[in-house]
């Protein structure tokens, strides 16, 4: 199988693409840190950094009151607290280092701590996805958050994310490192639709009268098409750059 | 120019993929030329699910039917065109591009002038639909301006999967019934797994092409000045051309515009 080996080659990115990178992996950071406390909050019966930084940007209402995830998923997500601490915890931790992967020098410079960094964002989204699975089979589809079809998302877009990451790994080992980038970027696309919902949450209740379930519906039909298109992009973007500059044969 | 990519992409994919714009086809036919009034229920007991309201959202019905319908037939065989001669795929894409760029627009049209099944939820759904065919649409035009005939198969691929999407959602809508789910959570379920799957499947579909024995080819250099003038102008005139035949066909069947 003809491999072709993207860790040796090097990108040229602009000033403002790196700019743009680094602005995204701040908010991701930060996102991490408010998903990795959001259950140690419910646990002590605190009202958590997100919900909190929520209700500051958006509205009060908005973050706990009628059709807020706050007010309408207190009971499920009490019972199975422990389990979605793990989901959190983990998928916080998946979310925060996993940016780092797709930054070209890095990785072409430390190509160890790249394999242990991936290593390690492996196993955190699989026990993630694996206790958000075991979860979501304890509650009833329709008791899910705004409803059965947001519930029939979240199965897929955990299924997704375990296949997308077993498919990676499997594509790395064959040392076919153009296949692994593909799946990792789609892989990471999906583990950041938990982010990219937040974002729509809190820009479309700022601009729009909807209320947070009343989003969170909509955009479930279209969250997860718009993650992976990003990823497309972004893959066929760095394709097209090293096609340009690739040295001629 | 031809893509490597579409080279490898076997008949028997080439076959499911017509065959499912056949059925988008079928489908969006069967919604536009039904009666809007007696809606639901004019496919098998499958309530259309539109309830247009007005003048506005019948027009944009028809125009996003006719388009996406136009869209589902040009897109696999631009796709196979593309494996074989540039001239052929060049007028096939130019027609895809101008289909399915206005059946994106006339489903955000819809979406705003009419009520239908999924309510609210379809309103994000065209709008983001519409958001991701541009993109990828957008794409198509980056790679051929580039002449890079692979990404532009692949994007091509993407594209053609969202005009297919009728034909996997309703069905999906049939198949979830197990789940004891009413008719509108089934129908917004299936747009929730069928939009994801198909992106998923037609992203694995070109990552396998890409992985396929051959080697990769991307064909250097951008197209000259006087072959984007002619693209160009190919564009707009097929542009005018399906929005007259929209108009004409609109009328045909007692539609105003």
């Amino acid at each position: 199988m003809a491999a072709t080996d993207y860790r040796s080659a090097s990108i040229p990115r602009t000033g403002a693409l790196t700019l743009c990178w680094i602005f995204f992996g701040a908010l991701i950071i930060a996102y991490s840190a408010m998903a990795f406390e959001y259950f140690f909050a419910l646990i002590a019966g605190e009202r958590g950094w997100w919900n909190q930084f929520q209700g500051m940007l958006v509205s009060e209402n908005f973050s706990f009151g009628p059709g807020s995830v706050h007010a309408e998923q207190q009971e499920p997500y009490y019972f199975n607290r422990y389990l979605l601490l793990f989901h959190t915890t983990t998928g916080g931790i998946a979310l925060a280092i996993g940016w780092t992967q797709f930054v070209s020098s890095w990785r072409k410079s430390h190509p160890s701590l790249h394999r242990t960094v991936g290593k390690i964002y492996l196993a955190t989204i699989m026990v993630s996805m694996t206790a958000g699975l075991l979860h979501l089979s304890t509650v009833p589809l329709r008791d899910v958050y705004s409803g059965a079809p947001f519930g029939l998302g979240l199965w897929g877009l955990d299924l997704l994310v375990i296949l997308t990451g077993l498919l990676a790994f499997v594509s790395v080992k064959r040392r076919d490192f153009a296949q692994h980038q593909a799946w990792m970027a789609a892989n990471y696309a999906l583990v950041c639709a938990t982010p990219g919902l937040r974002f729509f949450w809190v820009s479309l209740g700022l601009t729009t009268d909807l209320t947070q379930s009343q989003i969170n519906s909509g955009i479930a039909t279209v969250l997860l098409p718009l993650c992976l298109f990003a990823a497309m992009i972004m893959l066929s973007s760095t394709r097209m750059k090293r096609a340009r500059t690739a040295p001629v044969a | 120019m031809t893509a490597r990519l579409g080279e490898r992409f076997a008949l028997p994919f080439q076959l499911i993929l017509f065959v499912l714009g056949l059925i988008t086809v079928a489908l969006l036919a069967n919604q536009m030329f039904g009666s809007f009034e007696a809606a639901p229920a004019n496919f098998r007991g499958w309530p259309a699910g539109i309830e247009v309201g007005g003048g506005s959202g019948r027009t944009a019905y028809v125009g996003y039917a006719a388009l996406a319908s136009l869209a589902a037939l040009l897109g696999p065989l631009s796709l196979r065109a593309l494996a074989k001669e540039w001239a052929t795929a060049n007028v096939l894409m130019t027609g895809f591009l101008v289909a399915s760029t206005g059946a994106a627009i006339a489903g955000v049209a819809l979406a705003g002038t009419s009520t239908m099944l999924g309510g609210l939820d379809m309103v994000f759904y065209y709008v983001g639909l519409a958001a991701v065919w541009l993109a990828a649409n957008a794409m198509i035009l980056t790679a051929r301006q580039r002449g890079d005939a692979d990404t532009m198969f692949e994007w091509l691929l993407h594209s053609t999967g969202l005009a297919l999407l009728p034909a996997v959602i309703y069905p999906l809508t049939f198949v979830l019934f197990p789940l004891g789910l009413t008719l509108e959570e089934r129908f917004v379920a299936a747009v929730v797994l069928g939009f994801t799957g198909l992106v998923i499947v037609t992203f694995a579909l070109a990552q396998a092409l890409r992985a396929s024995p051959a080697p990769m080819r991307a064909d250097a250099g951008p197209s000259s000045v006087v072959l984007v003038v002619r693209e160009n102008w190919f564009l707009v005139t097929t542009a005018i051309t399906l929005a007259g035949a929209a108009y004409v066909a609109a009328r045909a069947i007692g539609i105003t515009p």
